[in-house]
């Protein structure tokens, strides 16, 4: 065997092990990448403003023009504040969401990666005898 | 200039490889992994812009770059790592273990092993693997994991061409002696 | 008649109370049943091909499934590409089932590989081989008895 079959071999095995990563691992690989790529740098102008704020801000009506439920909002300055959170809590929730399926869909593929039968993992009773090889480890 | 899906995909590519080369390198998973996020978190903000074709060598340099401050910061390296290195002797009186390894007949042993002596084997061979001396495993690994040519090992490793040819066959020998010893056929 | 002075007073107020509230009242929408969502999401043939072949066991499924289930599925779709040819193999081996299963069995599925993975290798083997052994009315008397203490520990709760 030469140094490039042996190398290859050597490869394949390496490859094996960074497959049978443990999932929680490949769970926090994968949050990091997406931290990252939130942070990417671009060439270019800055950030894109919010739609949200542009309406609020541009040709906003003067104090005494403003009218109803509104009307004193505007007066204070404050409609493009409070609509920028608005948004921004939106943003959020979706943003949280989104985490909430990633999680799954990490951990799920980690269960159809698995060698155990999923019979047994979708049978309560199987928890039971988990639970039972915990207390007995300990 | 890289888009976020060339990046994503670089990284979605690179970053099991990218952790277990930190394992192999700071025998810490919870360190390895610090590591990996932290050099993915370079390469996006300061090479975020170059183009793709560039991330591969870039990644790698932030990746040793990040390895090496973290053996500086705990100022201590690892003895085990130590010890192995002084034992692994650069000079191979006896006979070219790659040959033995030839030798012993079949090499296409994955149809008959079970999944978990795969496991087994596999196991085995990142712990040969982490043995290396550190430039004889990054030598290696980029050639033969990252499929990187001389030149660019060379430009990843900061060092010449011949250089890393010699690091590479040393760490296969090293390599090939140590699994013959475990009785691994590969 | 409210001066300004008030006026501001009280809308800094509201934007304080926007802040603390408003998180709990979006983030609290009401955890859509899987089982009664309407199959929305973006149809079979929408998908790229590349998706499509990741999720091929669940073509005949797939009008069926809830959309956050869909989005989920597409996220592991992404993932197919970096697997070995036996990685692949064994994904869709499997997936057809899973997808089958009820949500309850899937959320059970979920917790006991994580309970599983807890375990040292040699334990959880131990705990497969037993459940293996088990003949049927055994495995429904397990099933029965968790199913008994959960329903205690919701009511413990109330």
């Amino acid at each position: 065997m030469n140094q490039d079959e042996f190398g290859f071999r050597v490869r394949q095995a390496l490859n094996d092990g960074a497959e049978r990563l443990d999932y929680r691992t490949v769970l926090r690989l994968e949050q990091a990448r997406r931290q990252a790529l939130g942070r990417q740098r671009r060439a270019g102008p800055a950030t894109v403003r919010l739609p949200a704020l542009q309406l609020a801000t541009a040709g906003a009506p003067p104090i005494d023009s403003g009218g109803g439920a509104w009307g004193w909002l505007r007066g204070a300055g404050l409609v493009a504040p409070l609509l920028a959170l608005a948004v921004g809590f939106v943003a959020i929730s979706h943003w949280q969401e989104e985490l909430e399926i990633q999680r799954l869909a990490a951990l799920d593929f980690a269960v159809l990666l698995d060698e155990g039968p999923l019979e047994a993992y979708a049978d309560q009773g199987f928890g039971v005898l988990l639970q039972a090889e915990q207390r007995a480890d300990r | 200039m890289a888009t976020r899906e060339e990046l994503s995909e670089f990284l979605a590519g690179v970053e099991r490889r990218a952790f277990k080369q930190a394992v192999f390198a700071v025998r810490d998973e919870s360190h390895a992994l610090d590591i990996v996020q932290d050099a993915m978190m370079k390469i996006a903000e300061h090479y975020g812009d170059r183009p793709a074709a560039e991330l591969p060598l870039l990644f790698t340099r932030i990746l040793q770059n990040a390895t090496h401050d973290f053996f500086r910061r705990s100022k201590v390296r690892s003895t085990w790592v130590t010890l192995f290195s002084a034992l692994n002797p650069d000079a191979e009186p006896d006979a070219d273990p790659l040959e033995t390894l030839e030798a012993s007949g079949d090499t296409r042993t994955e149809s008959t092993e079970t999944s978990y002596e795969r496991e087994q084997i596999v196991a085995i061979i990142e712990e040969e693997v982490a043995k290396l001396p550190a430039r004889q495993r990054e030598a290696f690994l980029l050639r033969y994991w990252e499929d990187f040519d001389t030149a660019e090992a060379a430009a990843a490793m900061g060092c010449s061409e011949g250089s890393v040819k010699t690091h590479c066959s040393r760490a296969t020998h090293a390599l090939a002696k140590a699994l013959r010893e475990r009785g691994i056929t590969l | 008649m409210i001066d300004g002075g008030k006026r501001r007073a009280a809308a800094r107020r509201l934007l304080l109370a926007a802040a603390v509230f408003a998180p709990a009242l979006l983030l609290a929408r009401p955890a859509q049943s899987q089982n009664t969502a309407p199959a929305g999401g973006p149809a079979w043939s929408q998908l790229s091909p590349q998706q499509r072949e990741a999720l091929a066991p669940l073509a005949g499924q797939w009008t069926t499934i809830p959309s956050e289930n869909k989005r989920k599925w597409l996220d592991i779709a992404d993932k197919y590409p970096q697997l070995s040819p036996e990685g692949k193999t064994r994904l869709q081996a499997r997936m057809a089932e899973f997808a089958r299963l009820t949500p309850e069995q899937r959320r059970t599925a979920r917790e006991n590989f994580q309970r599983a993975y807890e375990l040292p290798r040699e334990s959880r083997e131990s705990a497969v081989e037993q459940y293996r052994l088990l003949p049927d009315d055994k495995k429904k008397e397990l099933t029965e008895r968790s199913q008994r203490k959960d329903a205690a520990k919701e009511a413990q709760k109330k």
